[in-house]
């Protein structure tokens, strides 16, 4: 057998780290196993990926980008409405996806749990690394619950966590691993036949598309057009002012570091979340309490 | 070396006096909750349209990144060492234009804009000859105490303690064993004509600091503390808070340099003690709690006490 996964989430989710988990434990459960996260200038809260591929003994000889995963991790559920994280999945490929409900309209199998209010409960914040790690051993058949907790713990130390920041990422791993049932046991399975794949020979590792250029310099001729880079997206946190409390300080308009606070005349301010990261300064400056935090919620 | 009480004439009085144009546009793909994000975007409200961008590897070559730009001024990309160098190259080339008669003296400003990672230690001797030579041009340092685009891998700004990836805390070692490199010192040996750090936390400072540099003609230095959620492990919405600790703690001394004469443009009466500060950052965190380093602590401590009485204000 030989199984590729794909992850889908946000900078500073734990993208990478719940890729390092899945590999270690499969590691540890005697597979063959490697995992890499995109190499790029990803920041906190932007679009990231990263991929682990394991097999039962087999060499796996390949590397770089997963093309055409078996199963797709997404550790944020808004990916599913923002970018197509489905792309070249498998026909009966599997999806594995950290939201409270399972959305009706996907293709694929699937299954959900909702890590990030389990996350919320038993480490205090939104980290889902080891949470997403579990559903993926679990429902995958990968690896039993001590290769998932060892693998936990040796990949939370290596990022330098406390000890007691790890034991709590191991109880949530184990509550994640107790949650989902097994889908498929890729385990004893075949490598799919070409038929149940989408175009697996044109599969390349790396994708890098061919530009034609109008000038041979490398240069950007429009100024002041990243507006056009929605990233918005990246929000994990909504800013609302509540303009009965609006005192019209501008405070949060000078503090802004993306200028997403523009003013009208009477400096009556507004937020613009096109391009909005979510990162609440101007919520934690606001002098007068005026700017109240909602927690975005995946359409 | 007493606080500057005289009046001064600046358009900047308060925070409401703050620029409405904005030249660095949304939609950068640096981190939620840069501090130095914020220090550019005020840096270029202060210098206006006319300004032109050097830009060396960094977090902030990112603001030009194909097919998108974030500055609405004029941007030149430059190699890592090169910052000054090619500030040189575009005053000397306006220089030339205009005794050439080819075009009228736009009057436009050259910013050279690095990292701390170029600033005070891949740039450096660019930057000291530039300065050397007198070359008429702003530079601005944000400095986040570490290569943060790479990962936070350490720099000679990295203060002591600060764990970075290559400074990691193990059983031998409370992370960055070595102080801060003085840059302000070490620019300031080469009799700049103004030289400033600023915060983000004191925008009319900040502002008016710009303002008073663009008067005068010769080199223009600021070194902006540059609060990094992503490297210092702290959280993006508490950016500000956290350089208003900095600042209140005596961490980073507000001062400029005019000449050569040095001025503390705020004086932190009150000085909490610096863990306060410290505290908000996990890049520290091993400094706290049962294992945590009371040495190092205290050597944080004694260097700001020590810092602040050597000033004699």
């Amino acid at each position: 057998m030989k199984i590729r996964i794909r992850l889908h989430g946000r900078g500073g989710q734990g993208v990478k780290t719940a890729g390092r988990i899945i590999s270690t434990a499969c590691f540890l459960e005697g597979h063959c196993a490697e995992d890499s996260p995109m190499y790029g200038p990803e920041r906190r809260g932007a679009p990231v990926l990263s991929f682990v591929r394991v097999s039962d003994g087999e060499p796996l000889e390949e590397r770089g980008y997963i093309e055409h995963p078996d199963a797709l991790v997404l550790l944020d559920s808004s990916s599913v409405s923002r970018s197509s994280p489905f792309y070249g999945l498998r026909t009966d490929g599997l999806v594995i996806i950290n939201a409270p409900l399972l959305a009706p309209k996907f293709a694929f199998p699937s299954v959900a749990f909702d890590v990030s209010s389990a996350a919320l409960r038993v480490l205090k914040k939104d980290s889902v690394s080891a949470g997403a790690a579990a559903l993926a051993c679990k429902a995958l058949g990968l690896t039993s619950i001590e290769s998932l907790s060892e693998a936990v713990r040796m990949e939370m130390n290596e990022i330098g966590l406390r000890p007691e920041l790890i034991e709590r990422n191991v109880e949530l791993a184990r509550e994640c691993f107790s949650s989902v049932p097994t889908v498929k046991s890729f385990v004893h399975a075949h490598d799919p036949s070409p038929t149940d794949s989408n175009d697996e020979s044109s599969e390349k590792l790396v994708e890098i598309p061919q530009m034609v250029g109008l000038q041979p310099i490398a240069a950007i001729i429009a100024t002041g057009n990243s507006r056009l880079n929605e990233t918005g997206l990246w929000r994990l946190t909504t800013p609302r002012i509540d303009y009965s409390k609006c005192t019209k300080c501008i405070v949060c308009f000078v503090y802004c570091p993306d200028s997403c606070i523009t003013l009208e005349p009477d400096l009556t301010p507004h937020i613009q979340y096109e391009n909005c990261k979510g990162c609440m300064i101007c919520a934690t400056e606001c002098p007068l309490h005026a700017i109240s935090e909602e927690r975005a919620v995946p359409a | 070396m007493a606080s500057n009480q005289t009046t001064i004439d600046t358009a900047y009085k308060t925070m409401k006096d703050t620029p409405r144009e904005e030249y660095l546009q949304p939609g950068s793909p640096l981190c939620a909750g840069c501090g130095g994000e914020i220090a550019v975007r005020l840096a270029l409200k202060a210098l206006g349209p006319k300004t032109i961008v050097v830009s060396v590897p960094g977090c902030f070559g990112l603001l030009a990144l194909y097919p998108y730009s974030s500055i609405e001024n004029s941007m030149l990309f430059a190699p890592f060492a090169s910052g000054p160098a090619a500030a040189q190259g575009i005053v000397d080339g306006i220089r030339i234009q205009v005794e050439k008669r080819a075009m009228v003296d736009p009057g436009s400003k050259v910013l050279v804009l690095t990292g701390d990672g170029a600033a005070y230690d891949i740039g450096l001797q660019a930057t000291s000859g530039a300065i050397h030579r007198g070359l008429d041009f702003y530079y601005l340092c944000y400095d986040n105490e570490a290569y943060g685009n790479t990962g936070f891998q350490f720099s000679s700004a990295t203060p002591t303690g600060s764990s970075t990836s290559t400074t990691a805390v193990t059983d031998s070692s409370q992370g960055n064993s070595l102080r801060k490199k003085n840059l302000f010192e070490i620019w300031k040996a080469h009799n700049p004509s103004y030289l400033a750090t600023v915060a983000v936390s004191k925008p009319v400072d900040m502002l008016r600091k710009f303002e008073k540099a663009s008067k005068m003609s010769g080199s223009k230095l600021f070194i902006a503390f540059s609060v990094c959620p992503t490297g210092w492990r702290s959280e993006p919405r508490e950016t500000v808070k956290i350089d208003r600790l900095a600042v209140e703690t005596g961490v980073w001394p507000l001062k400029e340099s005019v000449n050569g004469r040095v001025t503390h443009t705020y004086i932190p009466r009150k000085r909490p003690p610096v863990e306060n500060y410290l505290k908000t950052q996990r890049r520290f965190e091993h400094l706290f709690g049962a294992c945590g380093s009371e040495h190092t602590l205290q050597e944080i401590q004694r260097d700001v006490d020590e810092y602040w009485r050597s000033i004699s204000i």
